[in-house]
């Protein structure tokens, strides 16, 4: 993402911003950036209808410069694009202050982004953003009999491009044809996927991970086959990196990504981090309970004492609408810095995110151990579902 | 050849044409079949010979004969009963006996059922004395069969059989199968037709309790898991075994011996015998679990091999999840059995996974006893070694058997040893003998039918067939089935047993290959539950479990991923609330909401799916209900089901 112009007073915080999102990766900070309130330019398309003075109606599509302030915002994974909803707060010849209008953040397309306070987690993201040089796109492929995905990690996401799911018949007394067919069947349709979905031109790297030997069964198949189909493939041999998982779910990705082979090769990448600072949290809590915990009280209780060392917190916490909820969070990340801690903010969409979201989105290691807080845990741990 | 085009256009148009209806359903043959005349049957109406039209004016003449009899008892009542499961005749006769009072009619069948059944296998003995098959096995099949007949003709005697079977008997102007090989004359009848009198005689009728009650001596059936380590010699041992067993043909050990050699792995002959896949052969190790049937003197066996290596441990659960008993296979090399029982080593995993699984027996067979000398040292120090740790899993003295084997050599397999090496210090007896020893499990034979599906495929002439369990219950052949949790109806065409067998129903405890009709491939798969329409099992995306929490590098926490396992599921979960710990003892609350398990703890925990899975709770079901969780490619913890939310 290119950053074109930056406005903001640091008396209070408020200020503007100007963008331009490169790549669909973007799109995902630009909606860790905005929240509800918040007040964004850019240029978009609106159909206006006017009225002659006979009544007839006519109606057109008009390009326009349009400035509203955001209410709702919707963020499809999948397609990468961003709709923002929300009231037009600018006089416009167009438009009609105080008319609803939805803008779809689009690639290429500038827009500026208004806040009234711009924190240390938002500064944090576009800086985070704006960094071009981190970007290494990685593919990785985990696989057991009848089961793959093919995901490609990013620095902030992990996206499921496919699923395949086969049903693969057993091998029989006297008889493995079944078996035998069923397996080439799905090397056939993880090696079409592999060609459909990652862009050899960008991925540097692609994991292919699985139990057992279908890995080798799979990139001998596709590598050895005559059949055309699968050239790609075969011309891009040397990027294929073979690791061991234990499945050939989802969240093998992490279990592939802390690897200690294939971490030293992608050190830089945030997904790996990320899932080293969770190893890190678990083996603390066998070793020394009373210096790990989660939770939100926890880790309040916690940072009041500047007892935390490192702080892992995921993202989601900061897209809360509810925003003395997000000020919370924004406050404990910025405690921990004031105090020298490190804070790692995981990407919910990274598998080792999503893991941490369901541990209630907030860990922390202490630097010393509090014991007292594990009282604490009985009546704060209040499930809401 | 152009005889032979047209049986396998026959066959094409059967599946297709004929969907909806019930094939397969075979009835008995009275007399022993020649094997030379055997391979020259085929299909009902493959050739429109003659005999074809005799055998339709034969079963029209029993027809009409019953729909004479009919206004003579009150055709409502009779219908009554009728579907509850009593034979027509003795239907009838009770009907008229008591001027068409249903309610005393039925208490009359009722009564007289129990003699019925003495009746019937009296003269399925004597039946089954004139061939020269195995008396158990042709006492069910033919007090089935006799069931079938006197459900469908006019006539009470189940001794005359020979009257309504003639549609199947042999018809030497069947062109020769060349698509089936025909095992013996029972596989004859198997044929996937549906014979005009087969289609009168619905098998829904039979009294499968009945008969099961009744066939007491029957040989039981016991289903046997073989697990341990990795290159411990399981597959060998097993192989071996079925060829003494005489379960290989000569040609097929003698293939697999060349062909081993060539790849410089002589040794692998026998495993060969059940690793049968490429991938399997090339690598010297088994990858899933190869199943086969066989019969002892006093059992029938049915054999799960599963695979040792660590990778493949789901695969291990799929199998060792069915079985009753567990042979453990171990080194007994100097280093082999080190490896396999250290941390690390699949022997103690699995241990506590079968352990976990339910499984009550376990067999400890020391392998490659040849290569120590048949020390009696070795053995009592593997044996202490071992006995120590499965004493800590749970197992008791009395559940333990060791005993001392080659798989290679064939030691102490199916004869007692000779070896004057063993016997100078160990008496006891074979493997077999051991199996034979072995209490039968208690089935479910009344709880509602359950089967647990272990594959889905293809059968080049029955079409699409699914293979699985029953854990629970009975099922008949043409019954209507629900395949859990999709809730797709299908039909039960026919059934057949592991070897190939068919079958008109099939009891708690059996392994069988149900040929469905009315779904596709698509909507079934490993891990469904096929039950019937009016006992679904429960589906839930979330249930509570008591766990007990293995030896475990990191502690499980809220939001913990794992995979969670059961029977041949396998399917991504998450634990999502940690409710309790609970002493082991007595079980009483230690800690609510605990912030994270660690090893040795029991615990209450809420897991959640992504898809929706079929359960039961553990004290309705013992397989459906056990579950265990893997992590990273370990087992963290296993447990039973308490509620199903």
């Amino acid at each position: 993402m290119k950053l074109l112009n930056k406005y903001i007073d640091y008396k209070n915080g408020n200020g503007r911003m100007t963008f331009i999102p490169e790549e669909g990766e973007d799109l995902w900070h630009v909606y860790n950036l905005i929240a509800a309130g918040d007040v964004v330019r850019c240029t978009t398309l609106r159909k206006v209808v006017t009225e002659s003075s006979t009544g007839s109606t006519n109606a057109q599509r008009v390009k326009t410069n349009l400035t509203i302030e955001v209410e709702s915002i919707s963020y499809d994974v999948e397609a990468m694009s961003l709709a923002l909803k929300g009231r037009n707060v600018e006089e416009n010849q167009y438009v009609k202050m105080g008319a609803y209008h939805t803008l779809s953040l689009e690639l290429q397309r500038k827009f500026t982004l208004t806040k009234e306070n711009w924190d240390a987690i938002a500064l944090e993201r576009v800086e985070e953003a704006c960094d071009s040089g981190k970007t290494a796109d990685l593919a990785a492929v985990v696989l057991q009999e009848g089961l793959a995905h093919v995901c490609l990690v990013r620095q902030s996401m992990t996206i499921t491009k496919a699923k395949i799911e086969l049903p693969i018949p057993r091998k029989r007394r006297g008889s493995c044809t079944n078996h035998d067919k069923a397996m080439l069947r799905f090397f056939d349709t993880v090696g079409n996927a592999m060609i459909r979905h990652l862009d050899f031109s960008v991925v540097k790297c692609v994991l292919v991970a699985s139990p057992g030997f279908v890995k080798d069964k799979l990139m001998e198949h596709v590598l050895s086959t005559e059949r055309s189909e699968f050239k790609t493939l075969q011309e891009n041999k040397s990027i294929f990196v073979f690791c061991h998982s234990s499945s050939g779910h989802k969240h093998a990705v992490s279990e592939v990504l802390s690897d200690p082979n294939i971490t030293a090769r992608l050190s830089d990448t945030k997904a790996a981090g990320e899932v080293r600072a969770l190893g890190e949290f678990y083996t603390m809590l066998k070793n020394e309970p009373a210096r790990a915990f989660y939770g939100p009280a926890q880790c309040l209780a916690a940072s009041e004492q500047e007892a935390i060392d490192t702080l892992m917190v995921t993202d989601s916490l900061f897209r809360s609408t509810d925003l003395a909820e997000r000020k919370k969070y924004v406050q404990l990340v910025e405690d921990v810095k004031g105090y020298g801690g490190t804070v790692h903010i995981f990407s919910s969409l990274h598998t080792s995110g999503e893991k941490l979201a369901l541990l209630t989105g907030v860990a922390a290691l202490l630097r010393f151990p509090m014991p007292e807080l594990e009282d604490l845990a009985v009546d704060s741990d209040s499930d809401s579902d | 050849m152009s005889r032979h085009r047209i049986v396998r256009n026959y066959i094409g148009v059967d599946s297709e044409y004929y969907e909806d209806e019930v094939f397969g359903r075979s009835v008995e043959e009275d007399s022993p079949l020649s094997p030379s005349l055997s391979q020259f049957i085929y299909n009902r109406g493959s050739v429109p010979d003659e005999q074809h039209g005799i055998t339709r004016s034969s079963v029209d003449c029993v027809q009409e004969e019953e729909e004479m009899e009919l206004p003579e008892a009150d055709e409502e009542a009779l219908n009554t009963m009728y579907d509850m499961g009593f034979e027509m005749d003795l239907c009838k006769d009770a009907l008229l006996q008591y001027d068409n009072d249903v309610t005393r009619a039925l208490n009359h069948v009722i009564e007289n059922g129990a003699q019925q059944h003495v009746q019937e296998d009296r003269q399925s003995q004597s039946n089954a004395a004139q061939q020269g098959r195995t008396v158990q096995e042709d006492q069910l099949a033919t007090a089935l069969q006799s069931r079938l007949q006197v459900g469908g003709s006019g006539d009470s005697t189940p001794t005359n059989c020979l009257t309504p079977v003639k549609s199947t008997t042999p018809r030497s102007g069947s062109p020769p199968s060349t698509r089936r090989p025909l095992r013996d004359p029972a596989s004859v009848n198997s044929t996937p037709t549906a014979t005009p009198k087969a289609k009168k005689s619905r098998p829904k009728d039979i009294d499968v309790l009945g008969i099961l009650n009744s066939k007491t001596d029957e040989k039981p059936l016991i289903n046997v898991a073989v697990v341990g380590h990795v290159d411990a010699g399981k597959s060998t041992l097993m192989g071996h075994l079925l060829c003494l067993l005489g379960h290989v043909s000569k040609k097929e050990l003698h293939k697999n011996k060349t062909e081993s050699q060539k790849l410089g792995k002589g040794s692998f002959a026998y495993a060969w015998v059940l690793d049968e896949t490429g991938e399997e052969r090339e690598r010297g190790v088994t990858i899933d679990v190869a199943q086969t049937k066989f019969q002892t003197s006093k059992k029938t066996v049915n054999l799960l091999d599963a695979p040792g290596h660590k990778d493949f441990v789901p695969n291990m659960i799929s199998g060792a999840s069915q079985a009753d008993v567990a042979i453990l296979v171990v080194d007994s090399t100097p280093g082999g059995f080190e490896a396999g029982f250290e941390q690390g080593g699949q022997t103690r995993e699995h241990v506590v996974l079968v352990r976990a699984l339910g499984v009550q027996t376990l067999i400890v067979a020391v392998n490659k006893m040849e290569n120590v000398g048949w020390r009696r040292k070795r053995y009592d120090h593997i044996s202490s070694e071992l006995g120590v740790f499965l004493k800590s899993v749970g197992f008791k003295n009395n559940e333990l058997i060791f005993i001392p084997v080659s798989g290679l050599e064939g030691e102490n397999l199916m004869e007692k040893c000779q070896n004057p090496a063993l016997t100078e210090w160990y008496s006891g007896g074979s493997l077999v003998d051991v199996i034979d020893s072995l209490d039968p499990p208690k089935r479910c034979y009344d709880r509602p039918f359950r089967l647990v599906v272990t594959d889905v495929f293809k059968h080049p002439q029955m079409g699409l067939s699914v293979a699985g369990k029953v854990d629970s219950g009975f099922l008949i052949v043409g019954t209507p089935v629900v395949v859990m949790p999709g809730g797709t109806t299908a039909m039960v065409k026919s059934m057949t047993t592991v070897d190939d067998k068919c079958v008109d129903y099939s009891v708690a405890g059996e392994q069988c290959i149900l040929v469905v009709g009315g779904t596709d491939q698509t909507k079934i798969h490993n891990g469904n539950v096929i039950c019937e329409s009016h006992s679904r099992v429960r589906t839930t995306l979330k249930f509570k479990a008591r766990v007990l929490v293995f030896n475990i590098d990191i502690p499980i926490t809220k939001g913990f991923p794992i995979d969670l396992h059961y029977q041949t599921v396998n399917e991504p979960a998450v634990i999502s609330r940690l409710i309790s710990t609970h002493s082991k003892s007595n079980g009483q609350v230690l800690k609510a909401k605990p912030r994270c398990l660690t090893k040795n703890q029991v615990a209450l925990v809420e897991i959640k799916c992504e898809r929706a899975i079929c359960l039961e709770l553990f004290k309705d079901s013992k397989s459906l209900g056990r579950i265990t969780c893997r992590y990273g490619g370990n087992t963290i913890a296993a447990g039973m089901v308490i509620e199903i939310t």
